[in-house]
């Protein structure tokens, strides 16, 4: 379709232009001939940039109506995929954080969404992984989807793709309190074995995966699922599980502790969702009132979410005194906006401390004032899943001298963000921010790392430690908290640190190019997994 | 409390400018709840509000109104190939709702705009 738009503009040229040469050679002796206008689209000069203003909005396919979020017409205009690749160009050279690092490619040779694809960098960080591993579209009215604050639809499971090849292994981290999953008594590392009578750790059959998927990741709630799962004791539990819309609690096993280092709070929190702002405020003052002294923050399992809970939850920690003055974390934009967010013409200001609580209906600070333990230390449990905003917490507590003691294993290295952006129905995520914390640091793209040596800043104090799953969350002899535990009493990691694996060679496992691999996990909530490309994925991948 | 009863009274002075209805007490708005809902009542729900988002599609919980007569709904958090939020940082808006009940009637507010849309077939408890 592109192509023959295009086809049709270098025809309708090649014709004027043989015109005007015939033309040209009969202009004496008959009628002028009618002037045809001369295509005056934009083109592609490799390093000269039109502004992205001038190129939005000018679709290939235009969208008409309403936008729903605006109510005010759509803004698009007939325009071409050239336009679009274009608009993508400008806008990337304008707002993109390693606008530097692209490659000025002819978009002629890719579709749109191929185009957005290569519009990034390809450096590495020092691990070698893509220093660039969040560059993202997909459809707009997809991006649009609301939902109730905290609802996820499915069965409850949190879910841990320990191993994504046969022999797979799905193992529950938790589920989600008075969801069908807690209801049905399915305990923390439950590892499925059959899903509707289909032998989920070893079928290679791409109907059973299908099937699979469908079981797991349920389009409607309603549909009924049952499960056999191993349980960490050996035991076989057999339960049929119905999907529903059921409301997440993200702050979990709150509790006060009696150890040898004091009075020690602790609270699993899974995600930054405005929901939680209370959950938060009530555990703080409960830390207050049992005079707590140590505190442990269970994150291993938060993706991120919202920045200002991000930011209460470290005042929280830290209180007025530390944060007086000083912020939560300030924007690094690229070169070419030092001072102002390119994307809303602002003054960059950081993001306070806030010590209020926030009407996050109406967006305004409250007179409130939170609680505040006001430590000079605490401890952050961590994984791989831990993620963003949750990053940005242990980041902003650094940048203001307190302590983090960090238990558990790598974060996944986001100090980015982006301002998801519409052009033509599709949404785009290029990089457009760093996070960096009072201290102006904010370099830690392959995670934090806990390490009882640390070096660099994006190295933590702390210890070392694989996911326990044979206990439960928040009981003191999980490894991880056991762990902290222990450091906050002798100020160093026990030996050893690391509790088994799910299963002896199942950690890590999970990197399989076998079209036969379970995708990794939370998209589960959403979508499915076990590849063979089961479902499509709500959230399209890159082409 | 007092901003609920606020709340209520000013919804209602809403109404009566746009509709003209008498100031009797069956008239009155009240901030409601549920005591039971079925799957029907809640797409019910879902579709009014998506109507005011131009047909975007809307997810509610199961227990919707039942211990609140305020929802808030906001943009889905979507994960990338690799599992993770795809947008982890970020400060997006909200959308909040309210359930009222208007002498046999409930109404589904929408607090950003003051719309209200009565809902048929559902039952709803005033709760204050």
């Amino acid at each position: 379709m592109r192509l023959s738009k295009l086809a049709a503009v270098i025809v309708a040229t090649i014709s004027f232009s043989g015109l005007t040469a015939c033309g040209g050679g009969s202009n004496s002796s008959g009628p002028a001939p009618t002037p045809t206008p001369t295509p005056t689209g934009p083109s592609w000069q490799p390093g000269v940039f039109a502004s992205a203003s001038s190129l939005e909005a000018k679709c290939e396919s235009p969208r008409t109506g309403i936008e729903p979020f605006t109510g005010q017409q759509y803004p698009d205009e007939a325009g071409s995929s050239l336009e679009e690749k274009l608009w993508l160009r400008s806008w990337t050279n304008e707002t993109y954080l390693w606008y530097d690092e692209v490659d000025d490619n002819n978009p002629a040779n890719y579709s749109v969404l191929g185009y957005f694809d290569q519009l990034k960098t390809t450096a590495t960080t020092p691990s070698g992984t893509p220093k660039d591993n969040f560059h993202f579209y997909q459809p707009t009215d997809e991006y649009n989807e609301l939902t109730q604050s905290g609802v996820a639809s499915g069965y409850g499971f949190d879910w841990e793709f320990v191993r994504n090849t046969s022999p797979r292994e799905l193992v529950v981290r938790f589920a989600e309190p008075g969801s069908p999953a807690d209801l049905a008594g399915i305990p923390r590392g439950a590892s499925v074995k059959l899903v509707n009578g289909i032998d989920f750790v070893n079928t290679n059959s791409s109907t059973d995966i299908d099937a699979l998927n469908d079981a797991l990741f349920p389009a409607d709630n309603g549909t009924t699922t049952s499960f056999v799962f191993e349980l960490v004791n050996g035991d076989e539990l057999a339960v049929d599980v119905t999907s529903a819309d059921v409301q997440v609690s993200p702050v979990q096993h709150v509790q006060v502790l009696d150890t040898p280092a004091g009075r020690t709070g602790y609270f699993q929190f899974n995600t930054f969702i405005r929901t939680a702002q209370y959950d938060l405020i009530d555990a703080f003052d409960g830390f207050i009132d049992e005079n707590v002294t140590e505190l442990v923050i269970d994150l291993r399992y938060n993706g991120g979410g919202l920045l200002s809970l991000a930011s209460q939850l470290s005042y929280m920690v830290a209180g007025p005194a530390q944060t007086n003055n000083a912020y939560f974390e300030t924007l690094q934009f690229n070169d070419k906006s030092p001072n102002r967010d390119p994307v809303t013409g602002n003054v960059i200001q950081p993001t306070p401390f806030y010590s209020n609580e926030i009407d996050y209906n109406a967006g305004r600070l409250l007179s409130a004032v939170l609680p505040s333990l006001s430590l000079t230390r605490v401890f952050i449990l961590t994984t791989g899943s831990s993620c963003s905003a949750s990053e940005s917490v242990i980041n902003a507590l650094r940048g203001i001298d307190v302590e983090v003691v960090q238990i558990g294993s790598t974060t996944c290295g986001k100090p980015y963000g982006y301002y998801p952006t519409d052009n033509c129905g599709t949404t785009y995520f290029s990089i457009q921010f760093q996070g960096i914390n009072y201290k102006g640091f904010g370099d830690y793209a392959d995670g934090f790392i806990p390490t009882e040596t640390p070096n660099y800043g994006y190295e933590v104090p702390g210890c070392a430690v694989d996911d326990d799953f044979s206990h439960p969350l928040g009981d003191p002899a999980e490894g991880m908290l056991s762990t902290a535990l222990a450091y906050a009493e002798t100020g160093s990691c026990p030996q050893p640190v690391n509790p088994a694996p799910v299963s002896p060679d199942a950690v890590n496992a999970q990197s399989s190019e076998s079209s036969l691999a379970i995708e990794n996990p939370l998209t589960l909530k959403e979508r499915l997994i076990l590849q063979n490309k089961i479902n499509e994925p709500i959230v399209t991948e890159q082409e | 409390m007092q901003k609920r009863m606020l709340t209520g009274l000013w919804a209602c002075a809403s109404l009566v400018v746009a509709s003209g209805c008498a100031q009797t007490s069956d008239n009155e708005l009240y901030p409601a709840t549920v005591n039971t809902l079925t799957n029907k009542q809640k797409v019910q729900i879902e579709r009014v509000i998506s109507d005011w988002f131009g047909g975007t599609k809307v997810t509610l919980a199961d227990d919707v109104f039942k211990n609140s007569s305020l929802v808030t709904i906001e943009r889905r958090g979507h994960l990338d190939s690799q599992g993770r939020l795809v947008d982890g940082r970020h400060n997006n808006q909200a959308y909040s709702f309210t359930l009222y009940k208007k002498g046999t009637q409930c109404l589904l507010s929408n607090d950003g705009t003051g719309q209200k849309i009565a809902l048929d077939n559902l039952e709803c408890v005033a709760t204050e």
